[in-house]
């Protein structure tokens, strides 16, 4: 296991960074759910809220220029990575002016230019591009390392062992964030995944293995940022497993109630990571609350603005069905 | 019952499915079933937790109440582990029933359908049994909406031909509620490997009467479900009705149109097909899948060779484009075959 | 201004919903995000929310089925009136008026490269009736020449030439329909697959004749066809291997004698059925054949009259028919036909005087059997034919 510690200075531009995009993700999803459940017709969403803290956490302790790669729940892995809103929400609408163009939806959200490799629904598969990248990034002797986030249920797909495995062998610059949020759809860990902890896996690979509590943001950045310099000093990969809750179900429209007991939300949301964290700053006198109200003010204008901008956008044309299908030539 | 009884006796598409199967694990002890989340809340009936889901469309729902663990398994996201550990428990008595969440996930086990579970009788000259059921569900939700969007390419397609081409491997795609319960029953009762595909929007159109005890309907059998005297619509699950549709329209402008229930892609029933087209003299096939390589230019070949010599007109497909499935939904209605595609092409046929 | 309440997506599968009841009344005041309808999938029943304050407005009955999109109902601004009946912006259903678009398909060159279009079925008939394409226009897509125009042009020819054999003229057209067309096709149909041969052999009849004058009932002499189908049966249970059928792997022997006769009737020839004819008594089978044959002309028979039978006779000599090659009535195996009894020739003691002699025909399915079975039952048929004793008995059983 490894040992990091969180109480590790961050500058104020970085505290106020971390808790605005915790924010803005859990405004942006309590946002989509409200206009999924009052009649948008988005397709399956599959909420993050709950989660906000690992993703800010680890891609605060990544540069524009690394990849990151996401599974179904991965609103939030975009938005802390800096993929627009706007043109999230327009996705979500199904709209021409979306980061995909409209063609794929909440679960392919990607933008390249931020480096977000993509939500990928496939689960499992994610983490293999993943590994891809940080293989370009070692043949191509670029500094850049490579996230792949996937939760208890990629946990066992083969796919994601594989993938470690050959992390490991060629000692890429990849980190492997593992969202333990309890669940996969509406099955649970302990029926789910054999062993006493995901990141014990890391061992069977060689790798060090570290768990972070997944409702702290400033654990969870301070153990990626460890792992993160591991990989990108070239020391290789590392698993990293953040034990985390989602308040809402698998997808909008299922009853986690069926599955879960009510409790355990209750104890999660006791511990909800952006009360923690606002708590925390304000008791260290690290920000003020003006700080903080100013950044709720200004991600509730900015999603305004985002569903404003989805609403009014174009539909695709329909030779849109067409293009792209195989890539040409030219750009 | 009395006859206003059987008559109200009314399922729908998912409580067919789940009827047949739990009349099949009542009849055999050896039948069991296996996928993710086909229960739910595994490992959690000591709080009071149980039978979560039953699957993505219900299908499922009650097994667990009624058959316990032991029988009705919830796995782990492990497709290429969990498919090949039930065809290893049919080559060793097992019957399982097997559920791959949706046919886009088939990459994840194409090995174990392909190479496993389709050539083994074959490959051991005959020595072991493959009683090995795959449920499958597919297809777009392919409605208009005016702005939005399904569930995108990786969760809408179709993809049976890649099933279909598998030699071995049994592919039915049951229509309504009361041939799904019948083709399930003949699939669990089959020595071989069937997969059943099972459309995830049939909706209301599939529902019907189903009876209560079970039935089996043969495979390899297509099913003429509308008589007519001028074309053959071949349709394919959901399209069926689509053809349906498209020949109460026809009717109105004095076409009719004989519709053909393909019902069992591999082994296909050449000889019902080949009947009608002998009778009407044009085939019009219509199937949501991509269009290379797929089932409906494969009954378009067979029956360019053998109705040859009936053929009025060339033989027309409709199908999806060759393209992956669009998320926004005004895309996805293109992609979707819909009575338009369907009326226009049978239209150009009469010229 | 009014907000539409809209059936949403709430689950991957979901492609439509029931509203299954308002939770509050019509023009009640509602906040943003209260609960005002209950609506039921497969999967689950789930809240719908205002989505903003103020009066709702019902729309939807409950109990209706709806698809994604669907407006419910309106949450209206006080005093607002509500707004038109909603056209649904989603139009699953496009209207009736879409007509059949025709002539969308692009013709090709006029000539086609060459090739000439029609399509096989035309091809086909045009070559079997010897139709010159290169010389028709075709009405299908494109000009492409259909069947249609095939039967058409059939048709006149056979007006303006006469018939298929191009000189003569018709005197009359029968359609090849009904009864003529039923035996047409039963008879090419057995024959396809039958392999047929036909033994001859000419018998004395002096000892039938006398017998038939002897034991006529009432003054009624009973018909040849019933002595006849009393040998055949007789004949069959020496000789059994004739009174079978052919399937795909097998050759049934039957147990049972059923035999069938022809009649002519108007429009072609029916077989009624004898069941058990070697069991019954010859005055019975007369009475039989007789009713039977009344039936027959009449267009009286059931089903069952015709059916069951396993091997058939057919006398052609009230047409004054020496010998012929009776066909097999399939599924049968054999046929026994029967010419005319008259005054022959017959050599006896090295001279020759007038005797009355028959020629039996006997025709039978190569498959069942060689000739050497068949030879035996003409041989056997001519043994009891010339068996006084024989022929006493059976005529007084009955």
């Amino acid at each position: 296991m490894l040992t990091c510690d969180p109480q590790s200075t961050l500058t104020r531009e970085q505290l106020l960074w971390l808790y605005d995009r915790m924010t803005l993700i859990r405004a942006f999803e309590e946002r989509l759910k409200w206009l999924v459940e009052t009649g948008v017709p988005a397709g399956p969403v599959h909420l993050y809220v709950g989660e906000e803290a690992v993703a800010v956490g680890v891609c605060a302790a990544m540069e524009p220029t690394d990849w990151i790669a996401s599974t179904h729940r991965g609103h939030g892995h975009c938005i802390a990575k800096g993929v627009d809103v706007r043109r999230m929400m327009a996705e979500l609408f199904g709209k021409a002016t979306g980061t995909n163009r409209g063609k794929g939806g909440s679960m392919h959200i990607t933008d390249v230019r931020v480096g977000m490799l993509g939500v990928n629904p496939i689960v499992g598969m994610g983490v293999t591009h993943a590994v891809g990248a940080a293989l370009s990034a070692k043949v191509r002797h670029s500094s850049q390392v490579a996230a792949a986030f996937f939760g208890d249920g990629a946990a066992n797909a083969g796919a994601v062992h594989e993938a470690m495995n050959l992390a490991a062998i060629w000692r890429l610059p990849v980190i492997f964030v593992c969202e333990n949020n309890g669940y996969a759809d509406a099955t649970p860990v302990e029926y789910a995944v054999a062993g006493k902890a995901i990141a014990d896996r890391a061992a069977a690979y060689g790798m060090p293995g570290a768990q972070a509590d997944g409702q702290d943001v400033l654990a969870v950045r301070a153990a990626a940022d460890l792992v993160i310099r591991r990989a990108r000093a070239g020391q290789g990969p590392s698993l990293l497993e953040c034990k985390t809750y989602r308040y809402y179900g698998h997808h909008q429209g299922d009853n986690p109630l069926r599955y879960r007991l009510p409790e355990e939300e209750h104890v999660a949301r006791s511990r909800d990571c952006i009360t923690m964290f606002r708590d925390q700053v304000l008791r260290e006198r690290w920000l003020t609350a003006a700080d903080l109200d100013a950044i709720d003010d200004r991600n509730q204008t900015l999603l305004d603005e985002a569903v404003r901008y989805a609403e009014a956008s174009p539909l695709p044309s329909p030779a849109e069905l067409y293009s792209n299908v195989y890539v040409e030539e030219h750009a | 019952m009395t006859t206003a009884q059987v008559a109200e006796r009314e399922l729908t598409f998912s409580q067919a499915v789940n009827e047949a199967i739990r009349q099949e694990m009542r009849r055999d002890p050896t039948v069991i079933i296996l996928g993710e989340d086909i229960a739910g809340a595994a490992g959690r009936a000591h709080l009071g937790l149980i039978d979560a889901w039953g699957g993505p469309l219900r299908a499922t729902r009650g097994l667990i109440t009624e058959f316990g663990p032991e029988r009705v398994l919830d796995t782990p996201v492990s497709e290429m582990g969990f498919v090949g550990a039930a065809v290893g428990a049919a080559m060793t008595g097992l019957r399982p029933i097997v559920e791959i969440m949706f046919v886009d996930l088939i990459g994840c086990c194409y090995d174990q359908l392909l190479n496993q579970a389709a050539k083994m009788h074959y490959m051991m000259g005959g020595q072991i049994q493959m009683p090995l059921v795959i449920r499958i569900p597919y297809g777009t939700r392919g409605g208009r909406l005016s702005y939005g969007g399904g569930a995108a390419a990786q969760h809408s397609q179709t993809l049976y031909a890649v099933l279909a081409h598998i030699p071995g491997l049994k592919v039915v795609v049951p229509s309504t509620a009361y041939n799904a319960k019948g083709l399930t029953i003949a699939a669990i009762r089959e020595n071989g490997p069937v997969v059943v595909m099972e459309h995830k929007f049939l909706g209301t159109a599939a529902k019907g009467h189903v009876p209560e005890e079970p039935y089996t309907l043969p495979i390899g059998r297509a099913e003429v479900v509308r008589r007519g005297q001028d074309v053959t619509l071949c349709g394919i699950g959901r399209m069926t009705h689509l053809c349906l549709d498209a020949a109460d329209r026809l009717a109105a402008n004095d076409i009719r149109a004989e519709v053909v229930d393909v019902l069992t892609l591999a082994p296909l029933d050449e000889a019902t097909i080949l009947e009608s087209v002998a009778k009407t003299r044009r085939l019009v096939v219509v199937d949501e899948d991509t269009p290379t390589a797929s089932v409906a230019r494969d009954i378009a070949a067979r029956m360019a060779d053998q109705a040859f010599d009936w053929l009025d007109a060339p033989i027309k497909t409709v199908t999806a484009p060759d393209t992956p499935v669009p998320f926004a939904a005004v895309l996805e209605a293109e992609y979707t075959p819909q009575i338009e595609h369907v009326l226009k092409t049978v239209s150009a046929l009469f010229g | 201004m009014a907000r539409a309440i809209r059936m949403p997506s709430m689950s991957m599968y979901m492609a439509e919903g029931t509203l299954v009841a308002w939770l509050c009344p019509s023009g009640s005041r509602v906040a943003s995000g209260e609960a005002v309808a209950e609506v039921e999938t497969e999967k689950a029943t789930f809240a719908l929310e205002a989505p903003v304050a103020g009066i709702l407005h019902p729309v939807a009955h409950v109990g209706t089925t709806m698809p994604i999109e669907a407006v419910l109902g309106y949450v209206l601004s006080p005093g607002e009136e509500p707004p038109a009946p909603p056209s649904q912006s989603v139009a699953l259903n496009p209207p009736k008026s879409d007509g059949i678009a025709s002539g969308d398909l692009e013709a090709p060159p006029s000539g086609s490269a060459g090739g000439l279009r029609a399509s096989p079925i035309a091809r086909r008939l045009a070559g079997e009736h010897g139709l010159d394409l290169a010389r028709m226009t075709g009405t299908g897509p494109a000009g492409r020449i259909v069947e249609a125009d095939i039967r058409n042009a059939l048709a006149a020819r056979e007006k303006i030439a006469g018939g298929p054999m191009g000189a003569a003229a018709i005197r009359q057209r029968i359609p090849m329909a009904g009864l003529r067309r039923t035996i047409a096709d039963r008879l090419r149909q057995g024959l396809a697959h039958a392999v047929p041969l036909t033994l001859t052999r000419e018998v004395c009849a002096d000892r039938l004749v006398a017998a038939r004058k002897r034991h006529a009932v009432d003054g009624d002499r009973i018909g040849y066809d019933a002595w006849f189908i009393k040998l055949l049966a007789a004949g069959l249970r020496e000789c059994p291997d004739l009174n079978a059928t052919v399937t795909d792997d097998a050759i049934l022997v039957w147990e049972d004698v059923h035999v069938g006769f022809a009649v002519a009737v108007p429009g072609g020839v029916v077989v009624p059925v004898i069941h058990h004819a070697d069991t019954t008594p010859l005055s019975r089978l007369a009475a039989l054949v007789r009713d039977l044959g009344r039936r027959a002309r009449e267009g009286t028979l059931h089903p069952k009259d015709t059916s069951g039978g396993t091997i058939t006779v057919t006398n052609l000599g009230a047409s004054a028919i020496d010998a012929f090659t009776p066909i097999l009535n399939p599924p049968q195996s054999a046929i026994l036909g029967v010419g005319r009894i008259a005054e022959r020739p017959v050599v006896a003691d090295g001279g020759i005087v007038p005797g009355q002699t028959c020629v039996l025909s006997l025709t039978f399915d190569h498959r069942v059997s060689d000739g050497v079975p068949a030879a035996r039952l003409l041989a056997v048929l001519a043994r009891l034919l010339n068996d006084d004793a024989y022929l006493s008995d059976v005529a007084h059983a009955g």
